[in-house]
């Protein structure tokens, strides 16, 4: 009886062992997972003067500079292992953690990335120790560039290149304070003039959300909706095309003066393919992981290969799984070599995106 | 006897999710047995609102800096989470099936 219950007790005891040991290493095995370490790394790039080749670049790292993701610390060396175009920083408690994030991103970086924030209208991710002046409250021509200058200043300071600013939806019905105040004409001017400020100091301004309507208020729950667009609604970025040196696109299915044919703006090449025949400058996605985009398509990958067929330079992906990151740049690199996606277009993106950032490319 | 077969249980978990195999997480859990509809509202200096566009508020509320557990009581029902950054004007106010719908998104870490 007594040797029966010891087999038992020592059985017991060596499964809790086999088990513990099963546990320890799987979730070891899912951590590092998690932190990308399972991506491959890419070939190191050359830069000679300040000169890139783009066929020295890979596909997939011709795809990964397309991409902007949120830059959260605990994705550091994945994001930085990718060589991914740009991060996206959120609101932080503190000047310092701004300048810590965005200096241990562009450590050691051949190409450094795009650093972009949303520092606009009354949106102000900096909140917490420096207040800024919503745009509702300018009128002015004048106090528009001086906001801008002043804005822009700032976000070089820290080591920003890129502004998701201004908005030039028309009328704002939910925050009521994103856009300037007044008709198209005068967002348009207003917008010009803020444009000119934030670019002197060197930031990247980005005119939103192209075509317009983006702010009315509406359900759209997990669909993408319709929108009517007038010409009022295009007013400003013809008033801006000149002088912006971002556009940023929207998801919503449009008619009237412009028609997205039934598909979201942003992946749509009628919207997309013609706002670059009008303007030389980058165009970004807004944010793919919204549900609207998601639910048009019957999967991700579809998601993920419409917005690069669209056109767009520059694609916003703030989802924080580094290896759902990495399959998106698969995807799209099989979508390239089947002739799916031009290459062509890709390279005229990637070019663009470098020169943005300073380089020459061959 | 229970030790094991608890360890068992969360190896099998962990097998699963090495292999990408989704099974629902607590938060959707909590978000499926909540019988309230989400809510959102957005919080503007003079007055509250509500956002029907939910995917949209999850967005902002996750670039606030935090999101914390706060009871309020709104025109348009009880929330529990607000999501802010301490010194702007604008903030989010979700009830908890709302914040659970949140934490499902791909943004959400």
């Amino acid at each position: 009886m007594m040797t029966k219950r010891k087999k038992q007790r020592d059985l017991q005891q060596t499964l809790f062992i086999i088990l513990i040991t099963m546990v320890l290493f799987l979730g070891t095995l899912n951590i590092v997972k998690g932190l990308g370490f399972f991506i491959p790394s890419q070939p190191s790039l050359l830069v000679v003067n300040n000169t890139i080749n783009l066929e020295e670049m890979t596909l997939e790292q011709k795809i990964a500079q397309m991409v902007i993701v949120h830059g959260g610390l605990y994705n550091l060396q994945t994001w930085k292992k990718l060589q991914l175009g740009g991060v996206h920083l959120f609101a932080m408690q503190r000047e310092e953690l701004f300048r810590k994030t965005i200096n241990e991103f562009q450590k050691e970086m051949m190409i450094p990335f795009f650093v972009s924030a949303d520092f606009e209208g009354c949106l102000n991710p900096f909140s917490a120790f420096r207040p800024s002046i919503p745009v509702r409250e300018i009128t002015s021509v004048g106090d528009a560039f001086e906001k801008g200058k002043s804005e822009g200043s700032y976000l070089h300071t820290l080591g920003f290149s890129v502004n998701f600013a201004p908005v030039v939806d028309l009328n704002d019905q939910i925050w009521k304070c994103r856009s300037f105040p007044g008709n198209a004409t005068t967002i348009g001017k207003l917008a010009e003039a803020y444009t000119l400020g934030l670019q002197r100091e060197g930031i990247i301004a980005t005119a939103k959300h192209y075509p317009g309507k983006t702010l009315v208020i509406r359900d759209p729950h997990k669909e993408v909706v319709a929108a009517v667009i007038e010409k009022s609604d295009l007013l400003p970025y013809e008033k801006l095309n000149k002088v912006v040196k971002g556009v940023m696109v929207s998801h919503l299915i449009v008619e009237g003066a412009i028609d997205s044919e039934g598909k979201p703006s942003v992946a749509a090449r009628e919207i997309v393919g013609e706002l670059k025949e009008k303007y030389p400058g980058l165009i970004f996605t807004d944010e793919i992981q919204m549900l609207g985009l998601r639910n048009f398509y019957p999967s991700l990958d579809e998601v993920y290969i419409n917005v690069f067929k669209a056109g767009n330079d520059m694609i916003l992906n703030f989802g924080e799984d580094p290896e759902e990151m990495h399959r998106m740049i698969q995807v799209v690199a099989e979508a390239v070599r089947r002739g799916e996606i031009s290459k062509k277009q890709i390279d005229a993106s990637v070019r663009k995106i470098l020169m943005a950032k300073g380089f020459r490319v061959k | 006897m229970v030790l094991n077969v608890s360890l068992a249980f969360m190896a099998f978990l962990l097998l699963l999710a090495f292999f990408d195999v989704t099974v629902p997480n607590f938060g959707e859990v909590v978000y499926r047995l909540d019988q309230h509809t989400p809510l959102c509202v957005l919080v503007l200096p003079e007055e509250h609102h509500k956002m029907s566009d939910l995917p949209r508020c999850c967005l902002e509320a996750r670039r606030q800096v935090l999101c914390q557990w706060k009871v309020e009581e709104t025109v348009f029902g009880e929330t529990q989470w607000e999501c802010r950054a301490s010194g702007s004007e604008i903030g989010y106010l979700l009830n908890s099936k709302g914040y659970h719908y949140c934490t499902q998104q791909p943004y959400w870490p």
